[in-house]
């Protein structure tokens, strides 16, 4: 289970019971799924945020200075699916502190796109509790709210980087025809 | 002092999801079932009663209506297949106090058979029967 699968697992802080197969269970366990089409609406939107946010923090750190004072290296093309799974600690907490010190990015934006987007009726859920039943508005309203905020920012960490190509779609028939194109 | 709320406008929550019902219509039965009292003669004038326990009749029911809103037929399917596999839980909470009270009922199947009135003033009824009903 990992980025190229296009899903990863997210722990919650607080038990969460729900209805499976006319049972009540509890989990600690959110799985979390990479968006289709159906959530393009939401998913650019949370990539615009998380780029102003940033963009953001870049100007409080002077950044942008050091930018224009020295430049910096152009890296090659990569397949950086390793790097953003072991990065992803460091991108969840790096989203998290641009997002609360944005001047520009309100969070309860962020969170409700978030919200609208796990929750539209769609074939292919963003997110399943403990790997079995779709998300609801039921479930969501019964999640503590720094596990939905955590959730929110971990699922963009992985899915709705920036500046990364860190999607599953970008690595199989997407990539295969640009290889294509470039012996042509 | 604040009165009693009485369990009249419950939030219906069918396999996690919230369903909106038509006001007043949640009906349920706790599945506590039926006893059974008898006479037995001891002659005379003697008579003592002996009582029985029907578990026939120990059935969670529940009952409620719906409108006929778009997403409601393809609901009502997958309740139809949920066969033994459905929970229904009703939540009441009170005003003041914020406390609610849960009544829940595991493994439902959805019993009746639908007939869905589709009129201005149509409403569609949903029965589920199944365990006995646990109180939280």
């Amino acid at each position: 289970m990992s980025i190229k699968d296009g899903e990863f697992e997210f722990k919650l802080s607080t038990p969460l019971g729900f209805s499976f197969q006319g049972a009540k269970e509890e989990t600690l366990m959110v799985t979390l799924f990479e968006p289709s089409m159906e959530h393009i609406k939401f998913y650019l939107k949370l990539k615009q945020l998380l780029t102003i946010s940033q963009m953001d923090l870049a100007k409080a750190s002077g950044m942008f200075d050091t930018i224009r004072e020295g430049g910096q290296e152009v890296k090659p093309f990569q397949d950086d699916t390793e790097n953003i799974e072991l990065g992803v600690d460091e991108t969840f907490q790096a989203f998290k502190a641009s997002l609360e010190a944005s001047v520009s990015v309100e969070m309860a934006d962020f969170i409700g796109t978030f919200t609208k987007m796990i929750l539209i009726p769609s074939r292919k859920p963003l997110a399943r509790v403990d790997g079995k039943v779709p998300m609801t508005s039921t479930l969501w309203n019964n999640l503590s709210p720094d596990d939905a905020y955590n959730m929110a920012v971990r699922w963009c960490s992985f899915f709705a980087m920036p500046s990364q190509e860190g999607m599953k779609t970008t690595l199989d028939q997407q990539s295969d025809s640009h290889m294509e194109r470039k012996e042509a | 002092m604040a009165g009693n709320i009485t369990l009249s406008v419950p939030a219906i929550i069918v396999n996690n999801e919230t369903w909106a019902i038509v006001p007043n219509s949640f009906t349920y039965d706790g599945g506590e079932g039926e006893v059974n009292v008898r006479s037995a003669s001891g002659g005379g004038n003697n008579a003592n009663s002996v009582h029985s326990q029907n578990a026939e009749t120990m059935i969670g029911k529940c009952k409620f209506d719906i409108f006929l809103v778009p997403g409601v037929d393809n609901k009502l399917a997958t309740w139809k297949e949920n066969v033994g596999a459905n929970r229904v839980q009703a939540i009441q909470t009170q005003p003041i106090t914020g406390e609610t009270t849960t009544l829940s009922w595991d493994n439902m199947s959805l019993v009746n058979a639908v007939e869905r009135n589709a009129s201005a003033d149509g409403v569609t009824s949903v029965e589920f029967e199944g365990d006995r009903m646990s109180i939280q």
